[in-house]
């Protein structure tokens, strides 16, 4: 039985008001079910722009999506029940701590009581968090910050999660943890959309890779394929190197 | 929908509890406020308040009006008062330069003849209203039938100030013209009126208490009433203000009579008791 589609977008087009180009220019794709699919792309690339209108940030210039069967222009509400958003920058409040933040986060997805408490004292368990967790959160490190910003996007078990640089500015331990979480995230059924300046992550953390540049998606496949068809290329750095060229970014 | 805003009442109340800075701009900032107002109006009013306000003040008239004026003013702790100039005595020209270079806020010249013109038209009143004619022997042809007081201000000087020296003043006119009214309208009735013998005084406190019908005023003064209440309408809002409880109230009671009696000006008390 062949895998559907869980999100399926049809030239999606964007261009914000003032700008010259598109910063999603008429995309086309689609995600399985229980994959993990890695947006690449250098800075500027689209790769947020697209994240945000899949999370229902703001509304698409153009084009279709559909997530889970359901059109997001006129279903966003049941939509926005099933998907979990962990943003590029740490949505925190500084002054509460990982416990009452968590609560917030929690809360807004509807869950409360014991559900509430059970999933997190889980998930701050999961992330080493817990000795931690009732200091205010301005207290904690970079990789501390990152691990409580991935609970507060999983805290309600979405079928759908989208990560946006999830482990930038992080150690290497805080990065290894949040991407052991992940997996086990997907095992559980969860399909993740990933974004990431790492290229080496992304290989060995993605079954599916797009790579998108100047609003486009320039090549798609698993990595292992987009390292096979790009000669030359030992890695999937190499094949983004090669496909973006070696030109600074904005 | 009720944990959504249960929590996020929650997560506020968390952010400002602990927002130690926010909260005390929340509550110290209202209080630098009043702070530095109170400051500011301190000043402002300190000028004014520790010495009064500075009146020059000159009196032309040298009569009961400008005598009255010139008490009050130096018996009012809102004012300065001061009647010489640079150890001259106050007068007119030196009073508006003086205002004018700011040695004082307010400058008051009561011109003279003011109380004889008071008196003039007042006794010409009373003769109208008593005789039905113009009786007044004085008829003094350069007296003016208005008397102008002139108030020379400061710019500076607060509308509230001056409107608390003027009403001051206004009172004073009010009370100079009351009293030559009442002793103006005495000295009339008086000639109007044959002087009675003693003991009908004590018969009339007799009758007071006990006996609402027998208590009257003696007839001219009944017949003098409507005429007595017209001029005091018209002229004075004190006096009939006195009189007119009397007549409505004056047998009911004995405690009426002395809370009535004790609002009475010597002159009055005089009328009455006749």
């Amino acid at each position: 039985m062949s895998n559907p589609a869980i999100i399926e977008i049809r030239n999606l087009t964007k261009t914000f008001k003032g700008a010259n180009e598109p910063a999603v220019d008429g995309i086309s794709f689609s995600i399985k079910r229980n994959e993990i699919f890695g947006l690449l792309g250098p800075n500027g690339a689209g790769k947020t722009t697209t994240i945000s209108i899949l999370c229902g940030l703001f509304p698409p210039t153009g084009g279709k999506v559909f997530i889970d069967g359901k059109d997001l222009h006129t279903e966003m509400l049941a939509i926005k029940n099933m998907i979990g958003v962990v943003p590029q920058d740490i949505a925190l409040y500084p002054t509460l701590s990982a416990r009452e933040n968590l609560a917030f986060y929690g809360s807004m997805y509807g869950l409360h009581g014991k559900e509430l408490k059970n999933n997190m004292d889980i998930w701050l368990e999961k992330l080493g968090l817990t000795d931690a967790s009732k200091r205010q959160v301005s207290t904690y490190s970079g990789g501390m910050k990152r691990r409580v910003n991935l609970i507060a996007g999983v805290l309600h078990k979405p079928s759908i999660l989208f990560l946006d640089e999830p482990t930038v500015g992080v150690d290497v331990q805080s990065r290894n943890v949040i991407i052991e979480c992940l997996k086990e995230i997907n095992a559980a059924g969860t399909t993740i959309i990933y974004t990431s300046h790492h290229m080496e992550e992304a290989q060995n953390f993605c079954t599916r890779v797009s790579i998108i540049d100047r609003g486009k998606i320039i090549t798609e496949g698993t990595p292992g394929e987009l390292i096979r068809n790009n000669a030359g290329s030992t890695n999937l750095e190499n094949v983004f190197l090669n496909l973006t060229n070696r030109k600074l970014r904005d | 929908m009720m944990i959504k805003l249960w929590a996020t009442v929650k997560k506020e109340t968390l952010l400002l509890v602990r927002d130690k800075v926010g909260l005390s701009i929340l509550f110290l900032m209202p209080m630098a406020l009043i702070l530095v107002m109170t400051l500011i109006q301190d000043s402002a009013f300190k000028t004014m308040n520790e010495k009064g306000i500075p009146i020059v003040f000159v009196n032309n008239d040298h009569d009961s009006l400008g005598i009255m004026i010139e008490q009050g003013l130096r018996n009012n702790d809102l004012c300065d008062f001061k009647d010489s100039i640079d150890g001259k005595p106050a007068t007119t020209e030196l009073a508006m330069k003086a205002v004018g270079e700011g040695k004082f806020l307010v400058g008051v010249i009561i011109p003279a003849g003011a109380t004889a013109a008071i008196r003039k038209n007042v006794t010409k009143l009373v003769s109208e209203t008593l005789n039905g004619e113009d009786t007044a022997t004085e008829k003094p042809a350069q007296l003016p039938d208005s008397v102008e007081i002139s108030i020379i201000i400061d710019p500076v000087a607060k509308k509230s100030f001056l409107i608390s020296v003027t009403s001051n003043l206004r009172e004073f006119i009010s009370e100079v013209k009351t009293k030559i009214m009442f002793q103006t309208f005495s000295d009339q009735v008086a000639e109007v009126i044959p002087d009675k013998p003693i003991h009908q005084k004590t018969h009339i406190k007799d009758h007071r208490s006990s006996a609402i019908q027998k208590f009257m005023l003696p007839k001219p003064l009944i017949k003098s009433c409507p005429m007595l209440c017209n001029t005091m309408f018209r002229h004075g809002p004190s006096l009939p203000c006195s009189l007119l409880p009397y007549r409505c109230r004056a047998a009911s009671s004995k405690k009426k009579m002395k809370a009535v009696y004790s609002g009475y000006t010597p002159c009055l008390l005089h009328i009455y008791y006749w």
